[in-house]
């Protein structure tokens, strides 16, 4: 065979093919039976093609399950449908939690401000004038039990108010502590203690009032404390302020 | 049963109009059906769309029926059938909505092959993954443990082969050993000269054989 008649690869495998075109058969055969070699090369490739039809035939051509065992568009979506929900359902609990207690703390600051005012008006009788039945240590002791933390009551020493008269009272959540002051002029500025139910610190408010008399309150680390007395609430902010600073320490 | 199955899977429908033709599709698959039977997805010989031509019933049941066999073809080539689904299912999409563009309606199956070559191509252009080593041997795997036990050994170095092919000689493979065309359909097919068939045909045997074999023909290759 010359070098001429031999064929190209790509003819090799038209001719195993049978797309090889009628002029160059013979010549394809010639050389394959001068080249056994070619001929079992070629022969090879030949299984190998039918082991490919054999092979994946058997696929299955029904439609399958989508991407379910990947990340997919189907499972994005209900991924953030899901998130999208949760962040929903933990909206409506936090604000359905906030208003609850919130109005939980306007209830809990009403019975309390009732409390403090309706002890302080208790004092106002000339039948029943402050006395000391409890000490400051009593008290102190008491209310450091109730928070956990050390505190200590002394007597705040202020010479605008003279402390007239201490003790335990029984409120609407249990034992309680009201403590009684004159200032210079005999007026009666009386501050109810009482261990709060939240942690949580609030300011200064305006909590209840008969005729000329108010109450305002306050919380502070855990004691819910509250000043009465027939002044302003102005004034009876600035007097809270000055008692309780002078009278609590821990 | 299973062209509904793949139509009415959670996909995201991109415009209106593909509802449309999916419904239209799904139509003419049951006048198929109830026409010609459900043995008539089973493949026959090549080019002339079995039993039922153009003429005879409508195109768009003509370009249902050619659905398992797109399937095997795609499953095959891209080594993963989720992946094969969303190809397929692209491929019926176009074709319905192309009809018009088929000259010869004798010559559906080439045509949507055609379609889902071109689809596929366009997919690799625009970065789609390519299968990972680890789902080429699960595939791989898969495929041969359906063989009978004598022949499982083999079909598994085939499979495995196969799955390290590049995806243009796999696909040249398969065109031409599974789905039975000729270098014609193949060039009319994947859109080159059939001089380019032939050599990348010739190469892709050559590869197959040296991975069976064990010998490593990347050099040669490319």
């Amino acid at each position: 065979m010359s070098f001429a008649s031999r064929p190209t690869e790509e003819e090799l495998h038209a001719y195993m093919d049978g797309e090889l075109m009628e002029a160059r058969r013979a010549a394809v055969a010639a050389y394959l039976r001068e080249n056994p070699a070619e001929a079992v090369r070629l022969e090879a490739y030949r299984a190998d093609g039918e082991a490919i039809a054999r092979l994946f035939a058997r696929v299955p051509q029904a439609p399958t399950r989508r991407r379910a065992p990947s990340w997919s568009r189907g499972r994005e979506t209900w991924i953030r449908v899901a998130a999208t929900v949760l962040v929903m359902v933990v909206t409506f609990a936090a604000g359905l939690t906030w208003y609850w207690r919130g109005h939980i703390d306007e209830t809990v600051w009403a019975r309390f401000g009732s409390e403090a005012l309706a002890a302080h008006l208790a004092l106002s009788t000339s039948d029943s004038l402050p006395r000391m039945n409890a000490s400051l240590e009593d008290v102190a002791a008491f209310f450091s039990a109730k928070v956990n933390t050390p505190i200590r009551l002394e007597d705040p020493a202020n010479p605008e108010f003279t402390l007239v008269g201490s003790k335990f009272l029984v409120g609407g959540k249990g034992r309680v502590a009201q403590l009684a002051f004159h200032n210079r002029a005999g007026v009666l500025v009386t501050m109810y203690f009482e261990p709060w139910p939240h942690k949580r610190d609030v300011p200064f408010r305006a909590l209840t009032g008969q005729s000329n008399v108010r109450t305002i309150g306050w919380s502070d680390r855990e004691l819910g404390c509250a000043v009465t007395g027939a002044l302003p609430e102005n004034e009876l902010e600035r007097i809270g302020n000055a008692l309780y600073a002078g009278l609590v320490k821990s | 049963m299973q062209v509904l199955l793949a139509l009415h899977s959670p996909r995201k429908v991109r415009w209106p109009g593909r509802s449309l033709i999916k419904v239209k599709a799904v139509l003419s698959f049951f006048a198929y059906q109830a026409r010609v039977g459900p043995e008539n997805h089973k493949m026959t010989s090549l080019g002339a769309t079995p039993r039922v031509t153009a003429a005879e019933d409508t195109l768009s049941a003509a370009i249902v029926a050619e659905i398992p066999l797109l399937r095997r073809h795609a499953v095959s080539l891209l080594y993963n059938p989720a992946d094969a689904e969303d190809l397929v299912q692209d491929c019926l999409e176009t074709a319905l909505a192309k009809q018009a563009t088929l000259k010869d309606p004798l010559r559906v199956r080439p045509w949507m092959f055609a379609i889902i070559n071109n689809l596929f191509r366009m997919r690799l252009r625009h970065g789609s993954r390519r299968p990972l080593a680890a789902s080429i041997e699960q595939f791989a795997d898969s495929l041969a443990a359906a063989a009978p036990p004598e022949d499982r050994a083999a079909a598994l170095d085939i499979a495995r082969a196969m799955g390290n092919l590049s995806l243009d000689q796999r696909q040249i493979l398969l065109l031409i050993s599974l789905d039975g065309y000729s270098y014609q359909d193949v060039a009319e097919i994947l859109e080159v000269p059939i001089g380019t068939v032939m050599s990348r045909l010739a190469r892709a045997r050559a590869r197959l054989r040296a991975l069976i074999e064990g010998r490593d023909l990347r050099t040669v290759e490319e």
